[in-house]
């Protein structure tokens, strides 16, 4: 072997190892949605969190490969496997597997909202045509092949300077599993007895140790979202681990302040400081990145009363508030935030920023209201009231969390 | 002076545990004892299965109320419990009455009606 040949190789191998590492991080924060899910849900619907979230999860692998993936990218899968390997040490296929770690995130951020009243068979094919469809088409606007919103060389870089840019998708992902899932809720109405004669009466969370695991198993993995989103190893970036950090710490310390040091906001602020500084990570100043975080997590504290107390929306684990406002607010900060005079690296356009997440929001909810509209007006989205009453753990599953414990 | 007093024991749903409060506390009773029980009337149990092997669970989980009335309040919170109750689905729950001899407040030892 000669020496090129072998650094060749090696800058290969190295490209697929660090998206590999990035995919199996995201892969890990799965784990963290169905305990984020499962702890926040009362004793009889644990199972059913549980059990969607992985099973969204194969769902969206398989139709993520067959069409998603081909879809966004152009890139198919369907060669013989040698071919599928090529020169490059299989960087598409690891591409792939990174990717569906996001594309798998919609059902997942979904599944959330529309907890403990939902059929098991509409929320899976819903998912999965959001997962083959929805996303990849909005993806492919952005990030993949469609030369319109996100590259260079688009409709939106040629108006207004810069692409719409969303490095790690607080827009991509959050803002459009928010936005898919908000039409869901409202389609679904809300849980019996949450609403009672203009009274809002809260259905008590089951767990906080389990909310608390899935939070921190969120956290842990957003930095494989976060950072191996530079897609090779010599675009890593030391600024979007720091961004990362700063946003977490500013949206967790700014939902202390604010929820007099409720736990389960604290946790969330986390993740909405998260949720917000993805787009922007590669472009800001980490105290910038500070105080995009802690926004997100004033927007989601506030966003959450207002969306279930006002609003009367009752969105089980607040989804369209953590990933849909929060994920939209990122978007926008990066085109505040990422402009050299306020120390950022520069090269985006807050118009285009405004418009991409507009287009964002209009493609999830428009996709949304007819998927399930269909399904509702067809085959119903709703369990029964009995059903709903008895728990989805043994109206579904036949089975609970805790079977030892039954006499 | 009716000093006699009754016991109401309401087995229901749990997730009629908010309308049964707000019933009690409208129609002004102001103590009650909540348990968690579980049993079965007429309906029995259900099966559920654990990774392919079946099992018939014949007791349910309920809450009870436990409530000390003077008797001449018993037939409006006996219809209040039904009302606040009552979903219609079977396994909704049985009220018993039961006569109590005496009460007594254990902090000053007063006894009779005074004490509930």
């Amino acid at each position: 072997m000669n020496a090129p040949t072998g650094l060749t190789e090696l800058v290969n191998a190295g490209n697929v190892f660090f998206l590999l590492w990035g995919a199996v991080l995201i892969f890990s924060m799965h784990a963290g949605f169905a305990f984020l899910e499962a702890g926040s849900v009362r004793k009889k619907n644990i199972v059913n969190a549980l059990t969607k979230i992985p099973t969204d999860w194969a769902v969206s692998t398989v139709v993520y490969f067959v069409v998603g993936f081909p879809i966004s990218y152009g890139i198919t899968f369907f060669g013989k496997a040698a071919g599928l390997i090529g020169q490059d040490s299989g960087y598409n296929l690891a591409h792939f597997f990174f990717l569906l770690c996001f594309a798998a995130v919609i059902p997942a951020i979904i599944s959330g909202g529309v907890a403990e009243r939902m059929k098991f068979g509409p929320q899976v094919l819903a998912g999965a045509i959001f997962v083959g469809f929805a996303y990849p088409f909005f993806e492919g606007l952005v990030w993949g092949h469609f030369n319109v919103l996100g590259s260079d060389t688009g409709w939106l870089a040629s108006a207004f300077g810069a692409g719409f840019h969303d490095y790690a998708g607080s827009v991509v992902v959050h803002a459009m599993g928010g936005w898919l899932a908000l039409p869901g809720i409202l389609l679904l109405g809300p849980r019996m007895g949450r609403y009672v004669n203009g009274d809002s009466r809260p259905l008590q969370i089951h767990s906080v140790p389990f909310v608390a695991l899935g939070s921190w198993l969120l956290m842990v993995g957003w930095f494989g979202f976060n950072v191996a989103s530079a897609a090779t190893l010599p675009t890593i970036s030391g600024l979007v681990a720091a961004n990362s950090l700063l946003a977490m710490g500013g949206g967790l310390l700014s939902a202390v302040l604010i929820s007099k040091r409720d736990s389960v906001f604290v946790y969330n602020g986390a993740l909405a400081g998260l949720v917000a500084v993805c787009a922007g990570s590669d472009k800001m100043h980490p105290l910038a990145a500070l105080a995009v975080g802690a926004i997100a997590g004033i927007i989601f504290v506030k966003g959450f009363l207002w969306a279930n107390e006002k609003l009367r929306i009752d969105d089980v684990l607040g989804v369209w508030p953590l990933h849909g406002l929060c994920g939209a607010w990122g978007g926008i900060a990066a085109g505040i935030f990422g402009y050299e005079a306020l120390g950022g690296i520069g090269g985006v356009s807050f118009m285009s920023q405004l418009v991409g997440t507009v287009a964002c929001i209009a493609v999830a909810v428009t996709a949304s209201f007819i998927v399930y509209g269909i399904i509702k007006a067809t085959y119903g989205i709703r369990l029964t009231p009995q059903e709903e009453m008895l728990g989805s753990d043994l109206a579904i599953h036949s089975g609970k969390a805790y079977p030892e414990e039954l006499i | 002076m009716d000093t006699n007093m009754t016991m109401i024991q309401c087995v229901f749903k749990g997730d009629r545990l908010y309308e049964v409060q707000k019933a009690m506390e409208d129609i002004g009773v102001v103590g009650m004892t909540i348990w968690e029980v579980k049993g079965h009337g007429r309906q029995k149990g259900h099966i559920e299965h654990y990774r392919g092997l079946v099992t018939t669970v014949n007791l349910l989980p309920k809450l009870m109320l436990e409530i000390v009335v003077p008797e001449k309040d018993v037939e409006e919170i006996v219809t209040a419990l039904i009302t606040a109750a009552r979903t219609g689905d079977i396994g909704d729950g049985k009220i018993f009455l039961l006569p109590v001899a005496d009460t007594i407040r254990v902090r000053t030892g007063e006894r009779g009606p005074e004490a509930v």
